[in-house]
């Protein structure tokens, strides 16, 4: 009686020890490490979408949280009070370092808006671990969905991140995306993080990528973060393209969105 | 590059665990001449505290064993990783330990340690430099770069004569690193110091 607790060694109990403590988020192995679970949050947040009642379209546009958590939660509390928005664009760079930390973290305060929100890569998001857990929290780099006939089309444009040495942003995956008969839409809005006037976008396609948007002849609005700079509505250099950049949560504030049929509305808001 | 980083952690732990090469000390070795100096005065084995799942290394007391200084080894196993491979992470760390109180002949407390620790990890897309792609100062310390601090204690006790070890310990660390600091210390309204703080747990021998 007892004696196999007392023939079980040290090690054994060291071991088990270990294997509890593992799943305990008191412990970090490494700042830098991919320890986050398989989620997928922009697959769950499409989930979780209501379906459009009319043909009218709200969405809240934000970008750059950043380190920005005492902003970043103002920024939900403001949002929550907002009437008819039925979700959040965050046009990227969740995270500052691209740690799992962070990455956590900052969903811990976004998930508490009351409507979903959906994300793009950002740059700093790229960083060390990044890009691995970015796949197994939020899903691919490259997505797309259709909310009340607009295409919603969120793409990698952090060109520098790899050195200007891929194909990024992947045009031919935007140009299929854009075809007319690649699904159900009326019009298209593409969300990401670099736009293509800022240096950090891959110049081999700075001039291609308008010119793909442009083509199409569907394409209501290029949204993106990346320049903290204060609300950019409208074109650039004649290319054709009708830019929305919010400015970032660290200047506390963002734009709210509303589509319906012939027209579009980007109303400012500051918290 | 990689393997030869590998092979300098090999090094690290053989020399930290078995103190291979220089001959199994004895007695005389206690007043270290020598070669002998350079043998560690005691290792340690650690899990978690952002230098490793686990980890191991050898170091040495100075200052009457007022300050230790570790040179450590550490892996964390590709489950820990997003499934993508384990990574390896070389750190040095000092630690200060101020005060000892015995409570017994052979138990001694030391209810506080003040420690630091920098760490290299290197692996895919963690630099040890940053590449020349970016324009100069873009981002902050380079990725696989990290620096961190804790306060800890340990409970010591004395081994008899005739053991290999003159003693074991077991202590525990708390702890943060340079971009945790740096995000708390600017949303100190919404993060707590709790969420900034990660645990480490270690058992220390000390040599004869």
């Amino acid at each position: 009686m007892g004696t196999s607790c007392q023939r079980t060694s040290p090690a054994t109990w060291l071991l088990l020890a270990m294997g509890l403590m593992t799943g305990c988020n008191w412990f970090e192995y490494s700042p830098m490490a991919a320890d986050v679970p398989l989620e997928h949050y922009n697959q769950q947040a499409l989930a979780r979408l209501a379906p459009p009642a009319t043909d009218t379209t709200r969405f809240v546009l934000t970008g750059d949280t950043q380190r920005f958590f005492d902003e970043a939660e103002d920024f939900v509390k403001s949002v929550n009070q907002q009437r008819g928005v039925q979700f959040v664009v965050h046009a990227g760079d969740i995270t500052d370092f691209g740690i799992a930390w962070e990455y956590q973290q900052m969903h811990h305060v976004l998930s508490k808006l009351h409507v979903p929100y959906l994300a793009v890569i950002g740059n700093h998001d790229l960083l060390a671990n990044g890009p691995t857990i970015y796949q197994r929290l939020y899903g691919p780099l490259n997505f797309s969905f259709v909310y009340g006939g607009h295409k919603f089309i969120f793409l990698d444009t952090n060109g520098r991140e790899y050195g200007f040495q891929r194909p990024v942003p992947d045009l031919n995956w935007l140009r299929e995306e854009l075809r007319e008969d690649s699904a159900a839409f009326t019009d298209a809005l593409v969300v990401a993080h670099v736009p293509p006037f800022n240096s950090d976008f891959d110049p081999r396609f700075a001039a291609e990528y308008p010119a793909v948007l442009a083509a199409s002849g569907r394409v209501r609005l290029s949204m993106h973060g990346h320049q903290h700079s204060t609300l950019h509505y409208g074109p650039h250099n004649n290319d054709g393209v009708q830019y929305l950049l919010p400015g970032s949560v660290e200047e506390r504030t963002y734009v709210v969105v509303t589509l319906w049929p012939s027209g579009t509305k980007v109303e400012r808001i500051f918290f | 590059m990689r393997r030869c980083y590998h092979f300098v952690l090999l090094l690290l732990l053989i020399a930290g665990t078995t103190r291979a090469g220089l001959g199994q000390p004895t007695d005389s070795t206690r007043h270290r001449v020598g070669l002998h100096r350079l043998v560690p005065h005691h290792t340690k084995l650690q899990f978690a505290g952002s230098i490793g799942w686990v980890s191991a290394s050898a170091g040495y007391g100075i200052w009457k064993r007022k300050v230790e200084a570790d040179i450590s080894a550490g892996y964390i196993p590709r489950w820990h990783n997003g499934n993508t491979r384990g990574l390896f992470t070389a750190a040095v760390k000092l630690t200060v330990w101020p005060w000892r109180l015995p409570l017994t002949a052979r138990t001694t407390v030391y209810p506080i340690s003040v420690g630091m620790w920098g760490s290299l990890t290197p692996g895919d897309n963690l630099e040890l430099f940053w590449p020349d792609y970016y324009p100069s100062r873009y981002y902050w310390s380079p990725t696989g770069v990290r620096t961190g601090g804790f306060l800890g204690g340990r409970l010591e006790r004395a081994l008899g004569p005739t053991a290999k070890a003159r003693s074991v310990a077991a202590y525990y660390e708390a702890g943060t690193n340079d971009q945790l600091a740096t995000i708390w210390y600017f949303n100190r309204r919404t993060v707590s110091v709790g969420s900034i703080l990660h645990l480490a747990l270690g058992i220390q021998l000390r040599f004869r």
